[in-house]
């Protein structure tokens, strides 16, 4: 009876705040009652800590419905007895626990079950190596000393077979890899350590950080400070390290015969363990996929995203046209309350050389990909998911042509939007342009997310390896009749198509959205009122501007002169401005080469009493102003000059506005930054919302050109205010409101 | 020898009086029995200015000598009166170029090269470059501007700081620059006696958080009068934040004060006493009566603008703020008082074009009441001219007439405030910090030449003793919409006004008519 085996038993869990992890602990408190205790190691989060995020995150899920309900007022009694939460960290030296902690550990533990571990799939190398290496030594090595040589069981995963054909045994690794190279596993992570320090080290070079400050200063344009660029600058390069550590890791990982990081560093984990484990009696225990339950604590019970849930997900929305697999292959998925059980039926053991499990279906109960995709296609064309519109989502038809096939095609989609998106750079930032990118945009990223897909799980979708389960059936057929009835872990017992209808499909589709909950939880974003300058608040543009400073710079009887040549340009200008507002305002912006900034900056602040107060739309006056009274962030958003709209920063709680570059005290006549225009100028809105804590969806944008367009999408409440023609349709399209502010003078010159 | 202020009793065969009636005239006989009081002619000016300051600088009261305050690597801060006085603007070279260009003369010798000058308008409009140039002349201003001669700005956050606190926890704030000059030297045109002294820097470079301690409706009621600084709850404040100052920066003050040469020759009815009047005077009265009368109110206010005052310096006196205040005063009441014997029950009054808040602009109607309960009302030395409960009555159009870019904020306080309350004290709770803190008035003031949006409040606020102390206000040829929102009366003559008045102060009332301009003061025993 394992019930009574576990009688007066201590365990100690890790990553029991995991989805396995989890499952364990609600069915440890239902079934194993008379346990003596049941030891979390909890990492505190960012806001919780460890106690808090036992309660809130583990007793909080949806698996403790049933217990709850069993035990009414009993649950938190039950929990209290049994459970107790030590703050610490399996990365860190000795968990991170405190010697008190350490010795009650010591004297009490008979079962350590190690079941933290970094689930993804492309982690980084460093990360990977320190939660499934590091980790996992350091609690062996701490639990082989411990009084009662408490017995070890390593959760590992039956991936680390590796890309074999054919049978993988349930036997401790060997001396080779997959492939067969010889491996020395204390080796290869030094060998790991020094790729780490070498990618480290190139993210210095000084080409390189120049790179990420351009890149830096592009992106946070006017918003950003000094500090933040640096900070913008670290976040680039930390990115560029991680990127690479990615990369060099699967490449080690595919170079020794594993498909991936994942799968290669929970091998290692593996050989370490074997190697270290002393005097200790050990248990590796391989899960293959783990999905929602079969039976416990209720059918369908998942947390979080499994591993083929994302490709079933965005197969059901339409986004994977094609599946990089062969459709023969198998799809090894076992329910999470199966590997519960198998975890607490082998934890009874202690054994004297290291024990495996294979926790899998492939070799009983084989699901095929063709198989899958079957269930999975009848399943959401008779429930299919519905768009934002509300409209049914078609699901495409996969002809399985091969992962090869399938990444060619997407590669060939890829460089040709990557040509076209070339050309569209090239063009001025003109409507159709934009419109054009759009589609281009949506397309790649379509693309991208495919190809990913299929770099990421189209090995596993291509795996010929059949775990064999053959002691874990024997283990399941050596328990009691009563306790395979308590402890069910039998792979034979599923039906796979009545498994994904009746209780994994819906569940996946049906649980809430994460992300939205999260969102309600922050705390909410300011509004922002956002207006355009030219043609929205001010009656002007940037040409009549710069005619007028220059106008002041010249003796009275030159300034007619001056103007009659200066017109002759304004076709030229005004076409430019049709094409591409960016384009014009980098051209046009070279007037100001040679300009001195402090005259510039003398001469706009006359141009506000001199210029602009004439030209000032009172209505848009009266609106800012009810924004203001109403607690509204308003932001002046424009292409003009900063010297120009420095008097009217008072107006306004932000000024987002271009910037000359200057060199030895003068203007050059480029802009610093890129043209305040366009997606430039909705991009800047976005980072502009993110850094303020504004609330976009919530906030309100005013403008007058097409060239605004991204702009005003970018906000909730967007309104045109004497659109120009093309901007007018675009808002009646969309049914957004569109204001004619009248002209009349704000102030007249007595 | 000046001809004394002077007071003559109207018989029956007294000729019409004239009035100055805003952008126009009025001219009408006043009943048998009205005292009128005249100005004193103008006092004889200082014979070489030039002369006169360097003394003062040499000889300065309460304080070392302006060069033995100089020395190189200091920082001097020269500040001066804004575009406000002198009324009318003077004929150049002005007292402010005058004074000036004698400190920068002393500087230079002493090496001083870290000197800014500051236009110190507190929360009025800022002066612009031609107006500057007027009072400062082409060498300072091809010099200094606009780099280091420039306007104040009360609201530039980071341009001023804060020195203390009073006893009563009022915070003294100033411009950053004074107060981190080693120097600052004030140099005032005094016009009348409520400006000038301690009152200079704190409300000539003092932002809205400092000056609403003293410019409010209830130190304003308590002001008895404005023009008599030691009888003023206003100038108590002031005083309390001087001492403030005092400890914390040198300022070294430099006053000057006019003679009332104010208008032109061809003006001379206005200076002149009717009786006096030839047939040329009465004639050139006449033809600018008509043809104001004939002209569209704007082309007439410029006829009006383009009015230069051939003033002339009659003193300056430089050093310690309170004893050159002193003597500041002295002079002035030289000019300017005129001992009256007894109170009336109805003042009436000329009203003059210019105001110091609508220099080259429109005195709108709420300008007209403080020109009339605030300014012309305080021009007082002991008890009001007109008895508590009297009526004043005065020549003004009070046309709906107002200016967008100097005054934004004053037709919005018309519409909202007053069309709500005339009571200074509700007003100033209500609706005094959305107008202060308002972000557009901020940037007109701030850019353009905007009076700040608190502005009108304390306009208004000026007459909280009048509105206090009298019984009526009618205006003779008023607009009635205007007069009857400000809660006065309206009549077409002075006649009628007296009819209007008759509830209040009965059928035959004592009547004075204080004859301005030029401006005086009346010293009521």
């Amino acid at each position: 009876m394992l019930a009574e085996a576990y009688r007066d038993k201590t365990i100690l869990l890790t990553g029991g705040t995991g989805f396995l992890g989890t499952a364990l602990v609600e069915k440890v408190l239902r079934s194993l009652p008379d346990l003596g205790r049941l030891y979390l190691v909890v990492r505190p989060s960012k806001d919780k800590g460890a106690g808090e995020r036992f309660h809130r995150d583990v007793l909080g899920s949806a698996a403790f419905r049933r217990l709850r309900e069993e035990l009414g007022d009993g649950f938190d009694d039950r929990v209290a007895e049994k459970v107790r939460v030590l703050e610490g960290d399996v990365h860190a030296p000795s968990l991170g626990l405190g010697e008190g902690d350490l010795a009650e550990l010591s004297e009490n533990v008979d079962v350590v079950i190690h079941s933290a571990a970094s689930v993804v799939f492309d982690a980084p190398l460093d990360a990977a190596v320190d939660s499934n290496v590091r980790g996992t030594v350091g609690l062996l090595k701490l639990a082989r000393d411990w009084s009662k040589r408490p017995l070890f069981m390593h959760i590992s995963t039956a991936y680390v077979a590796g890309n074999i054909k054919g049978e993988a045994p349930e036997r401790p690794p060997g001396e080779t890899t997959p492939n067969g190279t010889v491996l020395d596993a204390r080796e290869e992570i030094l060998g790991l350590d020094a790729v780490v320090a070498e990618v480290e080290k190139a993210s210095q070079e000084r080409g390189l950080l120049r790179r990420f400050e351009t890149e830096a200063r592009n992106e946070l344009g006017m918003v950003g400070e000094e500090e933040e660029v640096a900070a913008r600058v670290d976040q680039l390069r930390r990115a560029w390290m991680r990127e690479r550590l990615v990369e060099r890791g699967t490449e080690r990982a595919r170079e020794l015969g594993w498909n991936d990081v994942y799968t290669f560093t929970k091998s290692l984990a593996e050989r370490t363990v074997v190697a270290e484990r002393g005097e200790s009696p050990l248990v590796i225990l391989r899960p293959a996929i783990i999905e929602s339950s079969f039976r416990e604590p209720y059918p369908g019970w998942i947390q979080g995203s499994r591993m083929a849930d994302p490709i079933i997900m965005a197969y059901a929305k339409g986004l994977l046209r094609e599946f990089p697999g062969d459709p023969e292959t198998l799809v090894d998925i076992v329910p999470v309350d199966h590997v519960v059980n198998a975890i607490l039926a082998a934890g009874t053991h202690r054994p004297e050389t290291p024990e495996v499990f294979h926790v899998a279906s492939g070799q009983r109960n084989p699901l095929r990909y063709r198989d899958l995709y079957d269930h999975v296609r009848d399943y959401f064309v008779e429930n299919p998911l519905r768009d934002s519109g509300g409209r049914p989502v078609q699901v495409p038809e996969w002809s399985f042509p091969g992962r090869g096939k399938v990444e060619l095609a997407l590669k060939a989609q890829l460089a040709a939007l990557k040509a076209g998106g070339k050309v569209a750079a090239r063009l001025p930032d003109g409507h159709m342009v934009s419109d054009a990118r759009q589609r281009m945009a949506r397309a790649e990223k379509r693309a991208r997310m495919s190809l990913y897909y299929s770099r990421i799980y189209g090995a596993y979708a291509n795996m010929y390896a059949v775990f064999s389960t053959d002691r874990t059936k024997a283990l399941y057929e050596g328990l009691e009749p009563e306790d395979r009835e308590l402890f069910p872990f039998d792979i034979s017992e599923v039906r796979w198509r009545e498994w994904l209808h009746g209780t994994h499909l819906p569940a996946l589709t049906t649980r809430p959205n994460r992300k939205r909950r999260r969102k309600v939880e922050e705390k909410p974003g300011e509004v922002a009122a956002i207006f355009d300058v030219d043609g929205t608040l001010v009656g002007s543009n940037v040409v009549s501007y710069y005619a007028w400073l220059r106008m002041q710079e010249l003796p009275a009887p030159v300034r007619p002169l001056w103007l009659a040549a200066f017109l002759t340009k304004i076709p030229y200008y005004w076409g430019l401005d049709k094409v591409s507002r960016a384009h014009f305002n980098r051209v046009f912006y070279k007037n100001y080469a040679g300009w001195k900034p402090e005259r510039a900056k003398h001469l706009g602040k006359e141009s506000f009493a001199g210029f602009t107060l004439d030209r000032i739309f009172p209505d848009a006056l009266n609106r800012l102003r009810e924004h203001k009274a109403l607690g509204h962030r308003v932001v002046l958003l424009s292409g003009a000059l900063d010297f120009l709209l420095d008097p009217m920063k008072d107006l306004a709680d932000d000024v987002l506005c271009s910037t000359l570059a200057q060199e030895n005290g003068t203007f050059t006549g480029e802009l610093s930054g890129s043209p305040v225009a366009g997606d430039a100028r909705a991009r800047m809105l976005a980072s502009f919302a993110r850094k303020r804590n504004v609330d976009l969806s919530r906030s309100y944008a005013y403008a007058d050109a097409i060239s605004d367009l991204p702009m005003l999408e970018a906000v909730g409440h967007p309104i045109a205010v004497n659109p120009d023609r093309r901007l007018r349709a675009a808002a009646a399209e969309r049914g957004w409101q569109i204001r004619d502010w009248g002209k009349d003078r704000v102030a007249k010159k007595v | 020898m000046t001809r004394p202020g002077f007071t003559t009793i109207l018989e029956k065969t007294s000729p019409p009086m004239m009035f100055n009636a805003g952008d126009g005239f009025h001219y009408e006989k006043l009943p048998e029995g009205t005292r009128v009081i005249y100005p004193p002619g103008p006092v004889d000016p200082l014979p070489d200015p030039n002369v006169a300051i360097e003394r003062a600088l040499l000889e300065p009261m309460g304080m070392e000598p302006l060069h033995e305050l100089l020395h190189p690597g200091m920082k001097l801060t020269i500040v001066f009166d804004d575009v406000s006085c002198p009324l009318p603007p003077m004929k150049p070279p002005d007292n402010r170029q005058l004074v000036i260009e004698k400190v920068l003369e002393k500087a230079y010798a002493k090496g001083v090269e870290d000197i800014h000058l500051i236009a110190a308008l507190g929360l009025h409009r800022r002066m612009t470059e031609k107006e500057l140039r007027w009072a400062l002349g082409k060498r300072i201003m091809s010099s200094f501007y606009p780099d280091r001669l420039y306007n104040y700005d009360a609201e530039d956050e980071e341009g001023n700081t804060v020195i203390g606190h009073t006893e009563r926890g009022e915070e003294v704030r100033i411009s950053r620059r004074a107060a981190e000059s080693d120097l600052v030297v004030y140099v005032n045109i005094n016009l009348v006696a409520m400006n000038g002294g301690h009152k200079s820097v704190h409300t000539g470079i003092s932002p809205y958080s400092s000056i609403r301690h003293h410019h409010n409706a209830e130190t304003l009621r308590n002001t008895r009068s404005l023009m008599d600084p030691p009888n003023s709850a206003m100038h108590g404040s002031i005083n309390r934040m001087g001492e403030i100052l005092d400890n914390a920066i040198k300022v070294f003050h430099i006053e000057t004060t006019l003679n009332n040469a104010t208008f032109p020759a061809v003006f001379d009815f206005m200076a002149k006493p009717e009786h006096e009047w030839g047939p040329v005077t009465k004639a050139n009265f006449l033809a600018n009566h008509r043809a104001t009368r004939a002209m569209p109110r704007r082309a007439a206010r410029k006829v009006f603008q383009s009015i230069v005052a051939p003033q002339r310096m009659t003193s300056v006196q430089a050093g310690a703020t309170d004893p050159v205040h002193e003597v500041t005063i002295k002079h002035l009441h030289r000019q300017q008082l005129v001992p009256v014997e007894g109170q009336s029950d109805v003042l009436v009054l000329g009203v003059p074009y210019v105001g110091p808040y609508n220099v080259n602009s429109i005195m709108n109607p709420i300008l007209v009441h403080n020109m009339v309960l605030g300014y012309l009302f305080n021009l007082y030395k002991g008890k009001p001219l007109v008895r508590e409960g009297g009526v004043i009555i005065a020549t003004h159009p009070v046309p709906d007439e107002w200016d967008d870019v100097y005054h934004p904020s004053y037709r919005p306080y018309f519409d909202e405030v007053i069309a709500e309350t005339t009571d200074p004290h509700e007003g100033e709770r209500r609706f005094q910090d959305k107008y202060a803190l308002d972000p557009w008035y901020r940037t007109l003031y701030r850019s353009s030449y905007a009076y700040h949006g608190f502005h009108p409040f304390t306009t208004w606020q000026w007459g909280a003793h009048a509105l206090d102390h009298l019984g009526g206000v009618v205006f003779v040829g008023g607009d009635p919409h205007t007069t009857s929102r400000m809660g006065y009366k309206r009549a077409d003559t002075v006649a009628e006004a007296l009819q209007v008045a008759r509830p209040i102060v009965g059928a035959s009332p004592s009547i004075t008519y204080m004859h301005i301009p030029p401006l005086f003061m009346c010293e009521v025993s």
